[in-house]
């Protein structure tokens, strides 16, 4: 029987008899019920539960995916109730309110007479009591009331008990209590339930995580820490069968026109500065730049590639014998125009439609701006000029991704974790046994009445029980 | 890669034995053998059947044993493998190797339990999970069984610990689900009041069930570290210690569900059927968790 | 409800049981291990890289109407042996260039076999692919997985080349234009055939990057 721990211990004062419904019974009702197992396993459950919607459903995600997965009506009931952010709702954050305060209410209800216990003095038990025990028994010995009660009492410290002792005309009462730290534990692992809410709530209301796309060589300034950036370096490592084994990225802190700092950070290795962390997160090909582009110039009566150029970004390059000069001046991954503002912009950041804007001149008489296009070579024709460019293959320059965050609930966080870790562990290893003794002088020695009861672990507890017994015997 | 491959074929071969003799244990034992109450070693009963059945069950232990040392080769053979070609040598680094890292610690978790209670019947239930989960190993597909290099965000000295608790963690919720399974098993048998052979090697149901409330009591702890450990290497990796993606989200749904457990057994009636029940139901999330979620779901976490 | 001894232990326990059962324990665990060991060791030959020379591991696979084909009744013909899935993109990018491969090569002794490793989840997608792209070579279904550790396939596409004799002559892992003069090398010395003239350019599109 794992049983009702504090069945032992002093029974709850009788309560006063209030006129109707008074405001202590209101009060004791209410702490019962928010410091009840019950409460705590329905708790668990529904929290267990309702954070599964998030794992089925995609969250964050944009309104299109959700219409097209599941429909319009469906997508107009996951806004009600919050489905798309689901841990961020108002009613999942008061669950994990609500365990809070049953956790702290348990604490509290409970907590006293586990203190209590530690410092208990439970040695005026009658005789009665040990025989009332589940695991109880009877040894007659050899020897004196004092003698064995010492033996007996040296017997329980050698095993790490706490013991009391009382002599009584005729009879020598023996107290030995261990394991109490096990009943700690789960106290302290509820009270860091609510350590850990906490500092969760102070990093999410205090702290920020950003994006940055950011790109080599360029400096970046961060207004919330008020310094600079800058990228010196950044590149990608390979293993021999061609996957990505590392990407790296050198950072440089500049404050005050002065270096602060440099560190190369790769993912699992950040920098920081002023409580402010710089993550590598992702890298990938930036949308509006490229390194270098592959322009074949074809002479347009006879359809024959003159000569390929490799152009670098915006840097004009001159072809003497062609009497060219030509420089790309812009880039796009996936073409659109915006019609009303008359802009090329990047529909998409995938690479998906790519064009160069090419600056050509031509014997300083025809200047064109063409657009060209990766996929449709054929689009565009610049009237005067003698050449047709086709775009056929650039090298896209790499950003690196870095995530930057901070998060001064952090510390509170681990300090609840540790907490909850350790409590957990002390609460599942050690369990509080108590045993009782009375020793009873009979004609020709003793016999020694032993009775004992355990928190948790009936098993091993019957166990030590039993050899206990037998070492009586042997005295 | 062929060595260690080589040494897992083994290990599922010996588990396969070493279940097969637990189960023909169970058969060979007479209904008149004494059962052994909870906290007696079984050895001091007079043993009224022959030497037959014991024997038995002292090669499927031995089998057993064999088959754990097998598999320790296996993981080591594979951290060597591994450290060839990169960083990190941890031989749990992806879905094979998690498994059968997992069926190692339960066979480890049997042996110390058979050591210390001498109750050889439970090794039908647990060894059979440890050899379900080595052949759901095996079935993988062969680009999980190879020791490829790991992607940039797995190469970290975190894998060894968190990755490691955590399935730890697991092959404790695998054993309390044998556990349960046996205690319902035995339950029926009890209620239909059967006088099989089968069933007389069976300890009482209060022993089964408190066995497999330990395993959940060092489960519960462990898992716990493991996903603290998860939360701070997600710190170091990705700038956020928690980001509800599917495999955290998960592994917290498993921890809050032993967590109503362990406070269940504190309510009277929880104990006995309705905790073996929910052990079994415990563990099947546990499954889902570790294999569902990176196979079925998508997320930062897929990796497989 | 103290415990006490009710029976004294008579018999020797089984623990200490006599050298002679305790030896035929030993020797039965020694054989177990022995026997697992001859179990895996005669297939050892599978844990064997999968390298150019070696022979195709033969398997039986039904195509979209359930008409088995083996890999062995190709004996005599150069196999194209492609292994896809409907949702792997670069495996469709590189289907047309295979069809054209099938049409021009078909008559000199080719054989195209692709094989669908979708799972049931997306085997139901096969048809309409093969029909989008006027696929007109045979589409094996292996949704069992049958095939994955014989050819130790770490992803797809995945691309052998196997001789007359049924003996692996090129593995392309990862996709390729197939109309690529530089891709063809093997299967036109395989074929015996000189290599068809430029000007097989897909009509637009995937060239590829500089």
């Amino acid at each position: 029987m794992n049983g009702q721990p504090d069945a032992l211990t002093e029974r709850e004062t009788p309560r006063t008899p209030a006129p109707g419904v008074g405001w202590e019974e209101f009060s004791r009702e209410l702490v019962e019920f928010f410091a009840s197992i019950k409460l705590a396993m329905f708790l668990f459950l529904f929290i267990a539960i309702t954070a599964t919607i998030g794992t089925v459903i995609q969250q964050g995600e944009r309104p299109e995916t959700y219409v097209q997965e599941y429909g319009e009506n469906a997508y107009r009931w996951f806004l009600r109730l919050g489905v798309t952010d689901v841990y961020h709702t108002w009613w999942f954050t008061s669950l994990l309110g609500l365990l809070c305060v049953n956790s702290l209410t348990c604490f509290y209800k409970r907590f006293p007479a586990v203190w209590r216990s530690m410092k208990q003095d439970k040695v005026s038990v009658s005789l009665a009591f040990i025989k009332g025990m589940k695991q109880q028994a009877e040894i007659p010995v050899k020897g004196s009331k004092e003698a064995v009660a010492q033996s007996l009492a040296q017997h329980f410290i050698e095993k790490g008990y706490r013991v009391l002792a009382k002599n009584d005309a005729g009879e020598v009462t023996l107290y030995a209590t261990k394991g109490v730290l096990g009943r700690v534990g789960a106290h302290m692992a509820h009270l860091s339930a609510t350590v850990i809410v906490l500092g969760g709530l102070l990093g999410s209301y205090y702290g920020f995580q950003e994006f940055g796309v950011c790109l080599e060589g360029q400096t970046y300034h961060i207004p919330r820490g008020n310094f600079d950036l800058r990228v010196d370096k950044f590149w990608i490592d390979y293993h021999e069968n061609g996957s990505v084994k590392s990407y790296n990225s050198t950072l440089t802190v500049v404050e005050g026109g002065q270096q602060q700092m440099t560190k190369t950070i790769t993912v699992n290795d950040p920098l920081v500065y002023k409580g402010i962390w710089f993550y590598q997160s992702s890298y990938g090909d930036a949308w509006d730049q490229i390194e270098i582009a592959r322009v074949n110039i074809k002479d347009k009566e006879s359809d024959k590639v003159l000569k390929t150029v490799d152009l670098e970004w915006q840097k004009e390059q001159s072809i003497d014998d062609l009497k060219l000069k030509l420089s790309i001046t812009d880039f796009v991954a996936d073409f659109a125009f915006n019609s009303t503002e008359k802009k090329v912009y990047s529909k998409t950041v995938e690479h998906a439609n790519p064009a160069i804007k090419l600056t050509v001149n031509e014997r300083n008489s025809v200047e064109a701006t063409p657009w060209i296009f990766y996929q449709f070579p054929d689009l565009f024709d610049i009237k005067d000029s003698k050449y047709q460019f086709e775009l056929v293959g650039y090298k896209p320059k790499k950003y690196t991704g870095l995530q930057i965050a901070k998060n001064p609930g952090i510390n509170i966080v681990w300090l609840g974790s540790t907490m909850i870790v350790v409590g957990i562990t002390l609460s599942s290893f050690i369990y509080h046994r108590r045993l009782w003794t009375k020793i009873v002088g009979t004609g020709e020695g003793v016999t020694v009445h032993l009775g004992g009861t355990t928190h948790k672990s009936q098993i091993d507890f019957q166990k030590e029980f039993r050899k206990l017994t037998e070492k009586i015997r042997m005295f | 890669m062929v060595r260690s491959l080589f040494l897992f074929d083994m290990t599922f071969w010996l588990y396969l034995a070493a279940l097969t003799l637990y189960v023909a244990y169970l058969f060979a034992r007479r209904p008149s053998m004494a059962l052994a109450p909870a906290g007696y070693p079984s050895e001091q009963f007079d043993e009224r059947d022959g030497a037959w059945a014991t024997q038995l069950g002292q090669v499927a232990t031995l089998v057993t044993v064999f088959g754990w040392l097998v598999n320790t080769a296996a993981l080591l053979t594979r951290a060597f493998e591994r450290l060839e070609h990169s960083g990190t040598f941890a031989p749990w680094s992806n879905q094979f190797e998690a498994m059968a890292y997992v069926s190692w610690a339960i066979i480890l978790g049997y042996v110390l339990l058979e050591l210390r209670y001498k109750i050889k019947a439970i090794g039908a239930f647990v060894v059979g999970i440890g050899f379900i989960a080595m052949g759901a190993a095996s079935l993988l597909p062969y680009r999980y069984q190879t020791a490829e290099p790991l992607v940039p965000a797995l190469n970290s000295y975190w894998i060894y610990i968190h990755v490691s608790v955590t399935l730890t963690s697991y092959a404790a919720f695998a054993m309390a689900g044998g556990l349960g399974v046996m205690y319902l098993f035995k339950e029926r048998a009890e209620l239909q009041g059967t006088q099989s052979r089968f069933y007389a090697a069976f300890p009482d149901l209060e022993t089964i069930d408190e066995l497999g409330y330990k395993a959940i009591m060092i489960g519960f702890p462990l898992l716990a570290f493991g996903i603290i450990l998860g939360a701070m290497w997600a710190n170091y990796a990705w700038g956020g210690y928690w980001s509800w993606d599917p495999k955290e989200t998960w592994s917290l749904i498993v921890w809050l569900i032993y967590g109503a457990y362990i406070h269940a057994r504190m309510t009277r009636g929880w104990e006995g059927r309705r905790a073996a029940i929910y052990a079994v139901f415990g563990f099947l999330m546990v499954i889902f968790c570790f294999w569902g979620v990176n196979f079925l779901l998508s997320g930062l976490h897929a990796y497989a | 409800m103290g415990h006490t001894m009710s029976e004294q232990p008579t018999s020797v326990s089984p623990a200490t049981a006599t050298g002679g059962s305790r030896l035929v324990i030993l020797i039965a665990g020694a054989v177990i291990l022995a026997l697992t060991f001859g179990i895996v060791w005669l297939q050892s030959a599978k844990y064997e890289p999968l390298a150019v020379g070696k022979s195709a591991p033969d398997f039986t696979l039904s195509d979209l109407n359930d008409k088995p084909h083996r890999l062995s009744d190709f004996r005599g013909k150069v196999v194209f042996l492609n292994f896809w899935a409907t949702w792997c993109k670069p495996c469709r990018e590189e289907m047309p260039s295979m069809e054209i491969l099938n049409k021009n090569f078909e008559k000199d002794g080719l054989v195209i076999l692709a094989v669908s490793i979708d799972r049931v989840t997306t085997t139901k997608d096969i048809p309409p692919f093969v029909k989008g792209m006027n696929l007109t070579f045979p589409v094996l279904i292996d949704s069992w997985g049958q095939t994955d550790k014989p050819y130790k396939r770490m992803g797809v596409p995945e691309t052998f080349i196997i001789d007359q004799q049924g003996v692996i002559r090129e593995i392309v892992i990862g996709p390729r234009d197939w109309t690529r003069l530089d891709s063809l090398q093997t299967l036109t010395k395989l074929l015996n055939v000189t290599p068809k003239t430029a000007g097989m350019g897909p009509p637009g599109g995937s060239r590829r990057k500089g």
